[in-house]
């Protein structure tokens, strides 16, 4: 995947002040799997439809929101909706402080359900660098754990940074690196910069958390399996 | 054995030729054999949505995806009926 790389810049470094937009591109990685044939024969041209999504970080010092572009939010089609999850997308992503906030992800539970989980990123930073378009970025990985009724899962993030861009975001709600993520490789896709804007002249309207509609890992959980309960009657 | 199950899984949630399609034009016209077919139809689609999530976790996502999973199957079961 080609990526480009455009800035506008407002002064001679790379100073934040205010939000900066980083646009992301996607490329699946093939894998074997049931869920995978189930997707490909529901959806054959998948890696072509998830390769056609752009994903959009606003970011700034404390907070940042990623999400799908706007086309996409709509589109209510099995496609999309399984190149989304294939992307490894599932709602909007706020992260703030040492939260992530998860919106617009169970809407058939119940609309404006929020999920909040804690950022447990122990990220392994290595001296292993590489230019991504004029910028020096370092790896650091990830072992991200999943834990679920079958058990934990352990996948392997491979993020590269830029600490020449001073917000610990990146895709998906990977952060607290001491940089920007341009790329991040989970086992399922590969995200990379397409573009990025400081002082993003929109307005940018950060989701407002409503705190009464906070769920936790465990309590969504619950939910899901009444939900499944309610199904099967 | 299981990749004829998922291929029927796929097959059914996802073709316009599926069982539920066929079961729709099999319906009868009484009230009981239609109300019969009927709840045949939606166990299906509950059915489908059982597997779908079950498959999901199996292969290692979380309950949200998971269910965001199940929830595309179970609907377009729905829209092929």
């Amino acid at each position: 995947m080609k990526l480009i790389i455009v800035f506008l810049l407002s002064g001679f470094c790379f100073s934040q002040t205010g939000t900066t937009f980083i646009e992301y591109g996607v490329k699946a990685i093939p894998k074997e799997s049931n869920l995978e044939k189930m997707s490909l024969e529901v959806c054959p041209n998948l890696y072509d439809i998830v390769e056609g999504i752009t994903f959009n970080l606003y970011a700034n010092d404390t907070i940042s929101l990623f999400e799908i572009e706007d086309k996409f939010k709509e589109d209510n089609s099995t496609e999309t909706g399984i190149a989304k999850l294939r992307s490894g997308y599932n709602g909007e992503i706020i992260t703030k402080n040492d939260s992530i906030y998860n919106l617009n992800f169970a809407n058939y539970l119940e609309r404006n359900l929020i999920l909040k989980k804690e950022i447990k990123h122990d990220w392994n930073i290595t001296n292993e660098s590489k230019i991504i378009n004029d910028l020096l970025c370092y790896k650091a990985i990830l072992k991200k754990e999943t834990v679920n009724s079958k058990g934990t899962f352990v996948n392997t993030i491979i993020a590269w940074f830029s600490p020449e861009i001073n917000l610990p975001y990146g895709p998906l709600g990977f952060s607290k690196l001491p940089g920007l993520i341009l790329e991040a490789q989970t086992k399922d896709c590969i995200y990379g910069v397409k573009k990025i804007e400081f002082n993003y002249k929109s307005e940018i309207k950060f989701p407002k958390i409503d705190t009464n509609k906070f769920l936790e890992e465990e309590e969504f959980e619950k939910k899901i399996n009444d939900y499944r309960e309610e199904l099967k009657k | 054995m299981k990749k004829v199950v998922f291929s029927a899984v796929a097959l059914v949630a996802f073709s316009f030729a599926g069982m539920a399609n066929n079961e729709v034009k099999e319906k009868k016209s009484e009230d009981r054999e239609t109300k019969k077919v009927v709840l045949k139809e939606n166990n299906v689609c509950c059915t489908l949505h059982s597997m779908a999530f079950d498959l999901a976790i199996f292969e290692g996502a979380d309950s949200a995806t998971a269910g965001a999973y199940a929830d595309l199957v179970y609907n377009n079961c729905l829209k092929s009926q």
